[in-house]
């Protein structure tokens, strides 16, 4: 009787140990840190921005209870930030970068210690001088313009992805295999699109590729039979699809297919990062190649992909733009633990010193470095090369992948 | 001049057509420049796109609602907002600006249903005609053929019926028009009725063509009205003229000239037009 009592005494014990340090361990507690989001949910920038937003919901839930997957070794187990819960602040820009320094500004107001800018470069490239006035750490993750990280005003603003010069690299050495020195370009009027294109093209200029023709077509723009036709005459060995909206680009597309225009098809990030595209285009998305930052056999990347698919469903599109946003946190929390503190100047001088941080993109083994003069971590092995097949990504490039 | 290019300028002339149609119809009967058609038009475009591809109904059920939709949205725009505001005033001003509101609140409202992303409708038919190294899609076939049997219908209306008939005495004097015992208030709604449905039947034809969002009605607003200024209002067939010779000269220039210089086209010819004859191609000739 006695030994059975002692039994029930210790299972009790042992639920009631279990029961609270358990969730005092797994569960962020205390005032909460404030971070600042802004993104778009109406603008050109918003296909795109809410798949950034989607995940980062996501991944602060996950790290509120202290689910760092892989990065547990590089940022430590503490539940949220500084053993903090996070409390996300979001203002929608709609993509427009007089917006953007308002509404920056008035989540510092409403106590963000943080920013994370999710929606176009054009807007980031406004919000940052409010980084730099207030001495605010600001993640720029999902963005790929070089300008973000270059003078003026980029002391305190970092990005992840690998920026338009990365892969512009990438790009001149694929078309370097298939002997491409012409290129058409379609842009559209968003001052994002303009960003994006300006940069890729004074890139590739300078390498040496020429311009068959540029064509613009307007944001909303119904019939892309004209712009095609014009590409089809200049005889360029690629189209290079710079259109950020992603009707247009999806409109582009399905326009080439029905003209029974064949030539090569290539693209940015955009396109691999806005589902949207895939779904609209149907099958005229096939083909098309671009250079990414999802290689299939990370097992960061696979880890995060299992998560998000956990939670929105096996079905739903795992893009980059996740894996950057999950590498914009495990950054920032890695920068504050190693500081033990929110003030903006610690954290931006943390993340300078970062090197070989562990990575959700990329090829296998791939790592992230920053320095005082490098805001942006990417390298070579951030970038594969895909091709569309069956409606999505899925298919390595099989004449060149970076090394 | 190509094929390709004749037939993108004759689809969406025609769908710009539809557009200064619905404008034309609801000025007829209101003596009002109805800003919002091209938000019936959006509205109408997603509510179909909405109900067939992203729900799998069947493509009757997304037409009728699309139609059903724009309907209603046009019979606010007369009953709930027009008329108790022309009730108290005979000013042209507030009335315009209160369906310019009503446009951004069908704005809002397509964006909280139907959410913000891009919508594609499914075809009213999936055959792809070969043509040159590509195809025609028989849809876009069907949408132009369509737009032509639309205005038709609507000539038709406006010459042979009595209400069409009657239908420019009620807009031009309603107050003379009542006195004289014409039945004002079904003459009127007839004709918002049937602006409806002009830019439901454009809604369904174009979200297909271009997937929507809910922004996409500025855009159409805009053109539909070039149209109408373009084509002029001497009969209902006016609105197409004006309507495919806008995009004639849209698509044409971004042929040739590209299609970063189409808002200078776009501008230059409305310029003309407004300082050569600003009643439009075809206006009402009236005896003095």
């Amino acid at each position: 009787m006695a030994e059975v009592k002692w039994k029930l005494l210790a299972a009790a014990v042992a639920l009631a140990a279990q029961a609270i340090p358990v969730s005092a361990q797994t569960k962020a507690a205390g005032d909460p840190i404030v971070v600042g989001v802004i993104e778009d949910r109406s603008g050109g920038a918003s296909f795109y921005s809410q798949e950034s937003v989607k995940g980062f919901k996501l991944f602060i839930e996950m790290m509120n209870n202290g689910n760092f997957l892989y990065a547990k070794d590089a940022v430590g187990d503490k539940p949220g930030i500084l053993g903090r819960p996070i409390q996300a602040l979001y203002e929608d820009d709609e993509n427009n970068p007089n917006l953007t320094l308002v509404k920056t500004r008035r989540l510092l107001e409403n106590g963000a210690k943080i920013i994370f800018f999710l929606s176009g470069s054009g807007s980031t490239l406004q919000g940052r001088v409010v980084c730099s006035e207030q001495k605010i750490l600001c993640m720029a993750p999902t963005n790929v313009s070089s300008r973000i990280v270059q003078p003026p005003n980029n002391d305190f603003v970092f990005t992840v992805a690998s920026p338009a010069e990365l892969n512009s690299g990438v790009y001149l050495e694929a078309w370097k295999k298939i002997n491409v020195t012409k290129v058409a370009y379609v842009t559209d009027n968003s001052a994002t699109a303009k960003t994006v294109a300006d940069g890729y093209k004074k890139l590739f200029a300078t390498a040496g590729i020429t311009t068959a023709i540029d064509e613009q077509v307007e944001t909303g723009a119904r019939d892309m039979v004209a712009p095609l036709l014009r590409i089809r005459d200049a005889k360029p060995d690629l189209i290079f699809d710079l259109v950020q909206a992603a009707p247009e680009s999806a409109n582009l597309h399905r326009t080439a297919a029905k003209l029974g225009i064949t030539i090569p098809r290539w693209g940015t990030t955009s396109i691999t990062a806005q589902p949207k595209i895939w779904e609209l285009a149907g099958d005229a998305i096939n083909g098309v190649i671009v250079v990414d930052n999802l290689a299939p056999d990370n097992p960061n990347t696979l880890a995060v992909k299992a998560e998000y698919q956990k939670r929105y469903g096996a079905e739903a599109p795992y893009v980059f733009l996740h894996s950057v946003v999950w590498d914009g946190l495990m950054l920032t929390k890695k920068a504050a633990e190693s500081t033990s503190s929110l003030d903006g100047t610690k954290l931006r001088d943390a993340v300078e010193g970062m090197t070989n941080f562990p990575s959700a993109y990329g090829q296998k083994g791939y790592t992230l470095s920053f320095a005082k003069d490098r805001h942006n971590g990417a390298s070579l092995p951030g970038t594969v090369v895909v091709q569309f097949a069956n409606r999505g990504p899925n298919k390595l490039w099989d004449v060149y992948q970076p090394k | 001049m190509e094929f390709r290019v004749l037939l993108a300028g004759l689809e969406t002339g025609a769908f710009y057509g539809l557009i200064a149609l619905g404008y034309f119809l609801f000025l007829r009967a209101t003596a009002a420049v109805n800003f919002a058609v091209g938000a019936y038009v959006m509205f109408a475009g997603m509510t179909s796109a909405y109900l067939v591809v992203s729900h799998g109904l069947p493509q009757i059920v997304g037409v009728s609602a699309a139609l059903l939709a724009a309907v209603v949205l046009a019979w606010i725009s007369e009953d709930g907002i027009l008329q108790p505001m022309l009730a108290r005033t005979r000013q042209e001003f507030g009335p315009v600006m209160a369906i310019v509101a009503f446009m951004f609140v069908i704005e809002q409202g397509a964006g909280l249903i139907y959410g913000r992303a891009p919508l594609r409708g499914a075809e009213l038919s999936d055959t792809l005609i070969p043509f040159g190294d590509g195809w025609i899609e028989a849809h876009d076939l069907i949408a132009l053929a369509g737009s032509v049997v639309i205005f038709a219908l609507a000539a038709a209306w406006l010459k042979h019926t009595g209400y069409g008939r009657m239908l420019r005495a009620v807009g031009d004097n309603a107050d003379a028009a009542q006195a004289l015992g014409l039945p004002v208030r079904r003459i009127r709604m007839s004709a918002v009725i049937a602006t409806g449905l002009v830019c439901g039947a454009a809604g369904i034809f174009v979200a297909p063509q271009a997937a929507l969002t809910y922004q996409s009605h500025l855009p159409f607003a805009i053109m539909g009205f070039l149209a109408l200024v373009l084509g002029g209002t001497a009969s209902a067939w006016a609105p197409l003229a004006g309507g495919v010779l806008l995009a004639m000269i849209e698509t044409v220039s971004a042929r040739t000239l590209g299609g970063s210089f189409r808002d200078y086209v776009l501008l230059a010819l409305v310029l003309v037009v407004f300082s050569f004859r600003p009643e439009g191609l075809f206006a009402i000739r009236v005896r003095t």
